[in-house]
């Protein structure tokens, strides 16, 4: 039986009072860091990284001092640690498949990469009227496509095709479109 | 004579209560009952419930197999049909597989096992049990409210369009998700904390074991369906758009998310199985188990590897081609552990003083039947093979091999092998084997018909058909009936048993804790703490084997 | 691994603490698996939570000027305030903890009451960021109409945004509720430094929802 439990429990464990003002010094600073971090301009991608490194130092922080579990029992370091690699196993394998769409064949969902495109195209030429015709008439390209797809699995087929019948630039999608349609 | 000596010095426990009746009879009335926090009780009224929504399910598939019967409409429309389906698919999954085991027979045993008096948490599980009922209730408004068309995986983005009643199924469903949750929770407390002096992990039953493993995938895959039910509920209602391809998000996320749990729920599902059948091919042949480690080892590995798999659900689903193949690769490393497992019991067997009663009959026809499920399961992995198979019979048969041959067998195995403990009473072996006999023969006339015109390219959830495929859904049908008339037997069989007059003697002569205790058990499991001095499957006759051969 | 001794000692010694429950053999079983339990659930919330991370991480990379835009909507100081109280929160609840352990009835009702006056002053603040989102049509999914011109998916960014807050705003009121539960107990005299295992239960699940919210300011406000 857990052994370890019937001592641990029997006088509680007491940390000096500055411990937990310590712990809570860092946590400010730690926050101010971060805030000041995100005027500097850094590029995206290492902006996001020290917001990230910041927020995983300020979580270890809470989680050792404020919620004990250096001096707990390891079974409930295990419960948090393996929860954390289950939600880590979710995010890597479900964007590993989001994000290598279109690496091998082309037409794998490539529903996204248009919207990209699309988003980008608006920023190089913002619409004239401040809420533009750019994105109703684009939200009505969606509206169709959807309506197309009519709850099958060929709404990613069917979407980028309208989507390239709207901006005139088509073949590859409407190609991938095609290809798709041929399969089924 | 027995594997464990019972401590005779008194315990608190048995000073504070005097009485030591049998839990049927401690505490009178039914409020006694509604209001119970007693492990045995609840895996009773689980037991019930499990039972009363196994029928309603299954006679929704006596009605989908009976409009299949002809390629034309024989008694229900396309929508009625697709209702059907929908209905039968979301209790048997909700309702009745995933509760079965765990719920219902765990919560009886498990405690026993461990000698403890109670689960880690009581109140918690008498609150899972009427989340259940809780959620039961939304599935039968939906039912009344003219039912879902969806199929049980609520797909987006139809499930989103669809005007049948799939908010109510989805908050439903997002209710039973927590009382499994909180049953994980419960049962991974209890066999941490609550094991009896002695019990160390390597003397634990593998039934033990299996719990364990299943009880881990509830607690980490349930809480991201929930997340994901809810999500479409939102979509449903508001429109949030995180599924839904007109506001740019992804219909494909949602199957990711989906699968993130109801592939881990596959193995929820059928490792609880091959805990009960580990206990019944040992005590039923008389034999200590083949590879102990190995079992206890590989249900925990298939509880890991059940979470690097999901994709397989998805390769015709416009997922990126590199997942698919990596999906695929993963897919077959589920193989191993499971083979193992099947070994083992195959060689616990060999030379065993096999018994062929009611729950033997059960384990041998799960081994067949199982046995099939797996391999073929390897054919659907196969990435290209899978695009020939995907979305035909074929599938149908593979999961119906894997969920009904597999885990429901091993359920009503179980509920025979327990029988007595639950109830003092023994049902009448011979019409037990007949019924069993009778549903593997139905069983494997209905599925196995099913793998060959799948695999001629008959596809599922189809109202009407090619004339072509007319013989063997005829079959199919025909065979579901043998297994309907089976399983009514034994229900039957167990509850004309109940009438008979006192306490009937035990026949299998267990060794693990839970027959060490009275039969009915008494309120507070053992009179005193047992104390444990040998592994579960020290049967009598394995010791004497022992020292027979001179050590 | 336990010996009978051992177990029998620890039955007789400790049995008749007041919050005993009789199916447990001892106060110290009794309190680890209360705790371990909790954990287990902290682990569920991780996982329940997981989901809408996902999301969160999809669409930033699907569209990242979405993202970098849409952030701009969001009040950096209203969130860094928020960030503080939560941290502030979290401190006085582990000298809740600190003070039970002691046997300090007076510290440990003051460092709870801080506590929930710090819930309510998060809410407060979550309250005045959600008008400003409203008056400025900025929601989720179809309700979006904002007149600010943002690239690509501004509604999924609000979806997001909505949900993720939304959920953990949900798990403060929640968490208001059990820490009033806990005050009316603390003031009935009801923990000590022999059973104090509720308030230390009650504090895990509280900074569980400071952590959520750790990751949720940078990733929400902080996108640039």
């Amino acid at each position: 039986m857990a052994n370890h439990a019937h001592e641990s429990h029997h006088e509680p464990h007491v940390l000096p009072l500055s411990v937990y003002y310590g712990v809570f010094g860092a946590l400010l600073v730690l926050t101010v860091l971060t805030y000041a971090v995100s005027f500097a301009g850094l590029p995206l991608s290492l902006s996001f990284g020290v917001a990230m490194l910041v927020a995983s130092c300020k979580a270890t922080l809470v989680a050792a001092v404020f919620m004990h579990l250096i001096w707990d029992e390891k079974i409930n370091v295990i419960v948090l640690a393996v929860s954390v690699l289950a939600m880590l196993l979710f995010f890597s394998i479900t964007l590993m498949d989001e994000l290598s769409r279109g690496l091998i064949l082309p037409e794998e969902g490539t529903l996204y990469k248009q919207h990209e495109e699309a988003a980008l195209k608006e920023i190089a030429n913002p619409p004239a009227a401040e809420h533009g015709g750019g994105r109703e008439s684009g939200k009505a390209e969606h509206k169709a496509a959807a309506g197309a797809a009519e709850g099958s699995a060929a709404a990613h087929a069917a979407a980028p095709a309208a989507h390239a019948a709207g901006s005139g630039e088509g073949s590859a999608a409407a190609h991938a479109a095609g290809s798709g349609s041929g399969h089924h | 004579m027995s594997a464990t000596s019972i401590d005779h010095s008194p315990s608190h426990a048995a000073g504070e209560h005097g009485h030591h009746d049998n839990y049927l009879v401690a505490k009178k009335g039914i409020s006694s009952w509604i209001w119970t926090v007693d492990h045995k009780r609840l895996g009773i009224m689980y037991l019930a419930a499990v039972i009363l929504f196994f029928i309603v399910g299954g006679l929704a598939a006596v009605a989908v197999r009976t409009e299949l019967m002809n390629p034309t409409k024989d008694f229900m429309d396309a929508n009625a049909y697709n209702r059907m389906f929908t209905l039968h698919g979301a209790v048997m999954v909700f309702l009745v597989i995933i509760p079965s085991i765990p719920a219902s027979l765990g919560n009886f045993v498990l405690p026993l096992m461990l000698g403890a008096k109670d689960v880690a948490f009581p109140k918690l599980n008498l609150a899972s049990f009427w989340i259940y009922v809780l959620g039961a209730a939304f599935f039968i408004a939906t039912l009344v409210m003219g039912g879902v068309d969806t199929g049980w995986t609520f797909y987006t983005p139809y499930s989103i369009k669809t005007g049948s009643s799939a908010t109510t199924a989805l908050l439903g469903a997002f209710i039973l998700g927590f009382s499994s949750i909180f049953t994980g929770i419960n049962f991974l407390v209890t066999i941490h904390k609550m094991r009896a002096p002695g019990l160390t992990w390597d003397r634990l039953p593998l039934f033990v074991w299996a719990i364990y493993a299943t009880a881990l995938m509830q607690v980490l895959a349930t809480p991201v369906l929930a997340i994901t039910l809810g999500l479409l509920v939102l979509e449903r209602t508001v429109h949030i758009g995180i599924f839904d391809p007109v506001y740019g998000g992804d219909p494909v996320l949602f199957q990711h998310f989906f699968w993130f749990y109801s592939h881990p729920a596959v193995y929820i599902m059928i490792v609880p199985g091959f805990g009960m059948i580990s206990e019944l091919i040992t005590v039923h042949s008389r034999k200590g188990i083949f590879g102990y480690k190995p079992i206890a080892v590989s249900s925990v590995a298939i509880a890991f590897i059940g979470f690097l798999v999901w994709g397989h659900h998805l390769f015709v689903s416009s997922q990126s081609a590199l997942a698919g193949a990596i999906f695929s690769f993963l897919t077959f490393a589920v193989a191993v552990p499971t083979a193992i497992k099947v070994f083992s019991w195959i060689a616990t067997l060999y030379r065993g003083s096999i018994e062929y009663n009611t729950p033997m009959v059960y384990a041998l026809a799960f081994l067949f039947c199982f046995s099939i499920g797996g391999l073929t399961g390897l054919f659907l992995g196969t990435l290209s093979v899978d695009v020939h198979l995907t979305d035909t019979y074929f599938v149908i048969a593979h999961f119906h091999y894997v969920m009904m041959g597999g885990t429901v067998i091993a359920f009503i195995g179980g509920v025979h092998h327990w029988w007595h403990k639950f109830t003092g009473k023994n049902y009448n072996e011979k019409i037990g084997v007949i019924a069993a006999i009778i549903v593997f023969i139905g069983f494997n006339v209905t599925f196995f018909t099913q793998f060959i015109f799948g695999s001629q390219g008959m596809p599922r959830r189809y109202w009407s058909y090619l004339e072509q495929y007319h013989t063997g859904h005829m079959i199919s049908t025909y065979g579901s009936y043998i297994l309907a008339v089976g399983l009514f037997l034994a229900l039957f069989n167990l509850l004309a048993s109940l009438r008979n007059k006192g306490v009937a003697p035990e026949r299998w002569r267990g060794v693990s804790l839970e027959w060490e205790t009275a039969t009915p058990p008494i309120e507070h499991n053992f009179e005193s703490i047992p104390i444990v001095t040998a592994g579960p499957y020290d049967f009598p006759e394995v010791r004497a084997a022992r020292t027979g051969n001179g050590h | 691994m336990s010996s009978a001794t051992n177990a029998h000692d620890d039955a007789h010694g400790q049995a008749h603490h007041k919050f005993h429950q009789h199916h447990f053999l001892t106060m110290a079983q009794q309190a680890s698996s209360a705790k371990f339990g909790v954990w287990l659930f902290l682990g569920q919330e991780v996982l329940f939570f997981s989901g809408l991370f996902m999301a969160y991480f999809v669409f930033r990379a699907l569209y990242p000027e979405t993202w970098l835009h849409a952030a701009e909507q969001l009040s950096k100081t209203m969130g860094g305030i928020n960030t503080v109280v939560l941290l502030y929160s979290s401190l006085t609840m582990a000298l809740a903890v600190r003070s039970a352990q002691l046997s300090d009835k007076k510290g440990l009702v003051n460092n709870l009451i801080q506590t929930i006056v710090c819930a309510f002053i998060f809410l407060a603040v979550k309250y005045v960021e959600y008008s400003a989102k409203f008056e400025h049509g900025l929601l989720p999914g179809a309700a979006y109409h904002g007149h600010e011109f943002i690239p690509g998916r501004p509604e999924l960014f609000f979806t997001v945004y909505f949900t993720m807050t939304g959920l953990h705003g949900i798990h403060v009121i929640a968490g208001i509720g059990v820490l009033f539960w806990i005050l009316k107990r603390a003031i009935r005299g009801d923990f000590d430094s022999t059973y104090y295992i509720p308030v230390e239960n009650v504090g895990l699940y509280w900074h569980l929802v400071d952590l959520v919210w750790i990751f949720l300011f940078p990733l929400l406000y902080l996108v640039r």
